[in-house]
């Protein structure tokens, strides 16, 4: 299966895992009942993903095209910030495998807090990021 | 700025489980829709009553998890929105959490994200699913604006009350 959808719910996130197009997104709120439970196959399967990238030789493919990470987050707790964390360190081992990778963080025009908040993940996990001002509609 | 002139405090007194503390965070969401027009403030005020409320479930003791009706308010008073949490610990383990309190409190916004940094960096999700960051982020969010006490009442058991104030007219 080469496209994963982890459908919202009031306390978890969208995630959609993207393989075949480079894709992953994670939009709305996070704060799970189990927290390991939601987070541990995501972080599973992105490393599995850099595996066979790298494996199958596909690095060529993201040369031309980035691997895009997209996250519009609403509200997330401090046990899911430390998961946030850990997908992007994963987007560093791709970065360092030499998988082209971009990062969309989006944010809402007065919501500074979510933006420094990028920075602060940007800055720890030592990735660029490229910052978006969220439209009502993206949110959709 | 607020919605209205008069603002209506939000609080809540009772037991904390899984079901109350959803419903209790609807509402908390609902009352700062409602009274709060600053997106930011709004936000603020949501992410400490989200980290302090789950630290309190997280962590009551389960001797005393019967006993702890824990409270919660949100005031509208001279230009701050202050939230207070009053719950029960051992008064035993009071140190601990006086501990951790007392070096946040002295650190400066900075230093904060610098401890923000080394936690979150190493952190491990506790079974209780935790990663020491509550706290943290609460007095980062807040810009330190932080303030505890342990109230003995007896039977090596304390009050704890943490306070997180949000002043209008020095909030960046």
């Amino acid at each position: 299966m080469s496209k994963i959808v982890i459908e919202k719910t009031d306390r978890t996130p969208e995630v959609i895992i993207d393989i075949d197009n480079g894709f992953f997104s994670m939009q709305y709120d996070s704060r799970p009942e189990d927290v390991r439970k939601f987070y541990y196959p995501i972080l599973e399967k992105l490393k599995s993903i850099k595996e066979e990238v790298v494996q199958a030789g596909n690095l060529s493919y993201f040369k031309e095209k980035p691997f895009v990470f997209t996250f519009k987050l609403g509200y997330f707790n401090s046990s899911s910030a430390k998961f946030i964390l850990d997908i992007l360190n994963i987007v560093k081992l791709f970065k360092e495998s030499g998988i082209n990778v971009e990062v969309n963080w989006y944010y809402f025009e007065d919501e500074d807090d979510m933006r420094e908040a990028g920075e602060d993940f940007s800055e720890f996990c030592e990735v660029g990021f490229n910052y978006f001002i969220m439209e009502d509609d993206d949110d959709e | 700025m607020n919605k209205s002139l008069n603002i209506v405090d939000f609080s809540f007194i009772g037991h904390l489980n899984e079901q109350k503390l959803e419903v209790l965070l609807v509402e908390v969401k609902r009352f700062l829709e409602n009274n709060i027009d600053d997106l930011r403030i709004k936000r603020r005020v949501y992410i400490v009553a989200v980290e302090a409320l789950e630290n309190i479930f997280r962590h009551t003791d389960s001797e005393l998890r019967k006993q702890n009706k824990i409270k919660f308010s949100i005031k509208f008073e001279n230009n701050s929105y202050i939230l207070e949490f009053v719950n029960l610990v051992f008064c035993k383990n009071s140190e601990k959490i006086k501990k951790i309190l007392f070096n946040i409190k002295n650190k400066s916004k900075e230093e904060i994200k610098e401890l923000y940094k080394a936690t979150i960096t190493k952190a491990q999700i506790s079974q209780k699913g935790g990663a020491g960051l509550g706290l943290i982020e609460i007095a980062k969010i807040s810009d330190n604006n932080i303030d505890y006490k342990f109230k003995d009442i007896g039977a090596d058991i304390c009050e704890f009350i943490l306070e997180v104030k949000f002043d209008m007219k020095t909030i960046k």
